[in-house]
């Protein structure tokens, strides 16, 4: 079943040269994919996925999300399908810094409309992060951030999960439970689209593909 | 979302601070100017309700200024001859006169003023200044033995007990209304008993001991016929020769407004300047603000927050914060406001007592509203600009735009 699908997809930043990262980017994500996007730092593979969780409109191509045209959506249902459908993994490790950990993890659910404290609690147990529930984001480890991160984009049970890099500062132990955590998503119905440049983790996606001049190739099996 | 409002406000502690700081002391100053201006004002539009008089005639000797007579309690012990009201009758323009005679307490020991006190000794006869605020029982006159107090002694709660006044014991029967002027502070008694006074005071009777206080009198209180010129009938008053002047009620009350003008406007000129930096301070701490939190606020759109709601975010916190800082604020004004009119008293010749509590609330309420406003003002353009940007790039770039 089809949750999301990019149709010629091209996308220019203009800062004094236009530059395209994405020139003719085609992909259908369908429910329990885990697809690996690879290829060099710069190349575009953020970018993407800031197209696909509507933080980027694309310049041309379309769109559709549960069959929907995003290039439609008005900003205030853009929100909603980012707060209800899709969760993010930046590779920025940006958190609410006023809020506790606990607290993160609860907001962020809240948004979406879910109030679940148990799975809460589940998740930081997952991540190793039950005895840092009550920290703040600056008082976190840069491995403990990520963790953090991880949990966040799960805590509200999206459809389509956006990993980018998710598993830098994280050691052997920790990067083989967010792989397998993020595996076991997708055994549960959920999609994946996990950006990275480490092609051992990207060994564990169901297919890779590489972004190339600003186009998606699928990598032989 | 009321969550994420406030504990941004309380785990930003020193932030937060400085900005509920900044608004409490913009707000303490405006009500501080809004409660002076209010209650000198308002004091002086009371008095020239309720002084009753148009023009007060004293001996052309006197030292004492218009709004030193009317205005402040102060003992001015001033005498002419009593033979003046029959000439001051010959007068035209005059529907009412009344005499008044005074004398002073000093500053002695219990159960007396603390410091020296106006003694009015009126003609309930003639009288026409206490009486529209006097009972019917008390209109034609009290006994020698009782005594008028004006609503600075009903503090004390005085009504119905004895007062001593020159080791004299009166019984207190009654209160006068707030005036805003001197009536405030004085004790007024029959006008033969204040005579009597002069006499049976060891003190007092030293200044009498080659006159007769019964052939005297301090003052004359006038009103004009409708239509009487102030300026006209003063003229009137020099040209007839007698040793006496001729004070304006309205002339003093103008004076002392024209000077409340000036003051206040420079005052507010002061809180002008004041609101203005406070304003600026805020807008560039929302702004800096804003910049420090350009990742966290392209996180939130990022996880769904829609525009409206990071705008209602940002404006939300700082009109907490504002609005703590004009509650604030408004409080220690209105705490610091006695002492503050206290102070002012004897500058504008004011009585304190007409600073009353529903004054107080609608300035403590005008301080808080200015403090939503000024928070608001301040954060709408940040909180515009945030709310607007694209989230892809406040998480990319961060603070670096």
């Amino acid at each position: 079943m089809e949750i999301c699908k990019l149709e010629h997809i091209r996308k220019d930043y203009r800062m004094g040269e236009v530059v395209t990262p994405l020139k003719d980017v085609s992909l259908v994500v369908n429910k329990g994919d885990f697809i690996a996007v690879e290829g060099p730092s710069g190349i575009g593979k953020s970018t993407l996925l800031y197209v696909m969780g509507t933080l980027l409109q694309s310049d041309e191509g379309s769109y559709t999300f549960e069959g929907r045209d995003v290039a439609k959506f008005g900003d205030d249902e853009k929100s909603e399908l980012r707060a209800k459908k899709v969760g993010f993994l930046f590779q920025d490790s940006t958190m609410i810094q006023a809020l506790t950990l606990r607290e993160n993890l609860l907001f962020t659910q809240g948004v979406g409309g879910k109030k679940d404290p148990k799975m809460v609690d589940e998740l930081l147990y997952r991540f190793g992060l039950e005895d840092r529930a009550d920290f703040f984001p600056h008082q976190l480890s840069g491995g403990q951030r990520r963790r953090a991160m991880a949990a966040r984009a799960l805590i509200h049970d999206p459809v389509l999960i956006l990993a980018d890099e998710p598993t830098n500062d994280l050691d052997e132990h920790w990067s083989e439970e967010i792989i397998r955590v993020l595996k076991e998503q997708t055994e549960k119905g959920t999609a994946v689209v996990m950006v990275t440049h480490n092609s051992r983790w990207a060994q564990e996606a169901t297919r890779r593909c590489r972004l190339e001049d600003g186009v998606l190739v699928d990598i032989a099996e | 979302m009321l969550m994420l409002i406030w504990k941004n406000i309380s785990r930003r502690r020193t932030q937060s601070t400085l900005t509920v700081t900044i608004t409490m002391l913009t707000v303490l100053v405006f009500v501080m100017v809004l409660g002076v201006f209010q209650t000198v004002n308002q004091g002086l539009a009371l008095s020239e309700e309720r002084l009753g008089a148009d023009a007060v005639l004293v001996p052309k000797y006197a030292a004492a200024k218009g709004e030193d007579l009317l205005f402040t309690a102060i003992p001015e012990n001033i005498y002419m001859p009593i033979e003046m009201v029959e000439e001051v009758k010959q007068f035209e323009g005059i529907a009412a006169m009344t005499p008044q005679f005074y004398c002073q307490t000093l500053a002695l020991s219990c159960c007396e003023p603390g410091e020296e006190a106006r003694i009015i000794g009126y003609d309930p006869a003639t009288d026409f200044i206490l009486k529209p605020h006097l009972d019917e029982k008390y209109q034609n006159g009290i006994s020698p033995d009782e005594l008028i107090v004006g609503r600075n002694f009903e503090d004390d709660n005085l009504v119905g007990s004895n007062y001593l006044v020159l080791s004299k014991k009166f019984n207190v029967v009654t209160a006068l209304p707030p005036t805003g002027a001197g009536m405030d502070g004085t004790l007024f008694m029959d006008f033969r008993t204040a005579q009597d006074m002069c006499l049976e005071s060891e003190v007092l009777a030293e200044s009498w001991t080659t006159r007769d206080p019964h052939d005297y009198i301090s003052v004359i209180m006038v009103k004009f016929e409708s239509g009487v010129d102030g300026e006209e009938f003063a003229k009137q008053v020099e040209a007839s020769g007698l040793e006496i002047k001729c004070l304006l009620t309205g002339d003093t009350i103008s004076t002392l407004q024209s000077q409340l003008e000036v003051t206040m406007k420079v005052m507010f000129a002061l809180w002008l300047a004041s609101l203005l930096i406070a304003v600026l301070a805020l807008v560039g701490r929302f702004n800096a603000l804003a910049k420090e939190r350009k990742k966290e606020i392209g996180l939130l759109r990022a996880i769904g927050l829609k525009k409206g709601q990071v705008f209602g975010l940002i404006i939300g916190e700082t009109c907490t914060m504002a609005l703590m800082g004009g509650v604030l604020g408004s409080a220690l004004a209105l705490l610091a406001m006695n002492p503050i009119i206290e102070m002012l008293k004897d500058a504008f010749k004011l009585s304190p007592s007409v600073w009353t509590s529903s004054l107080a609330l609608l300035c403590g309420l005008a301080g808080i509203v200015l403090a939503a406003v000024l928070g608001f003002a301040a954060a709408v353009a940040p909180a515009l600009k945030s709310a607007s940007m694209d989230p892809q790039a406040a998480i990319t770039q961060g603070e670096v735009n």
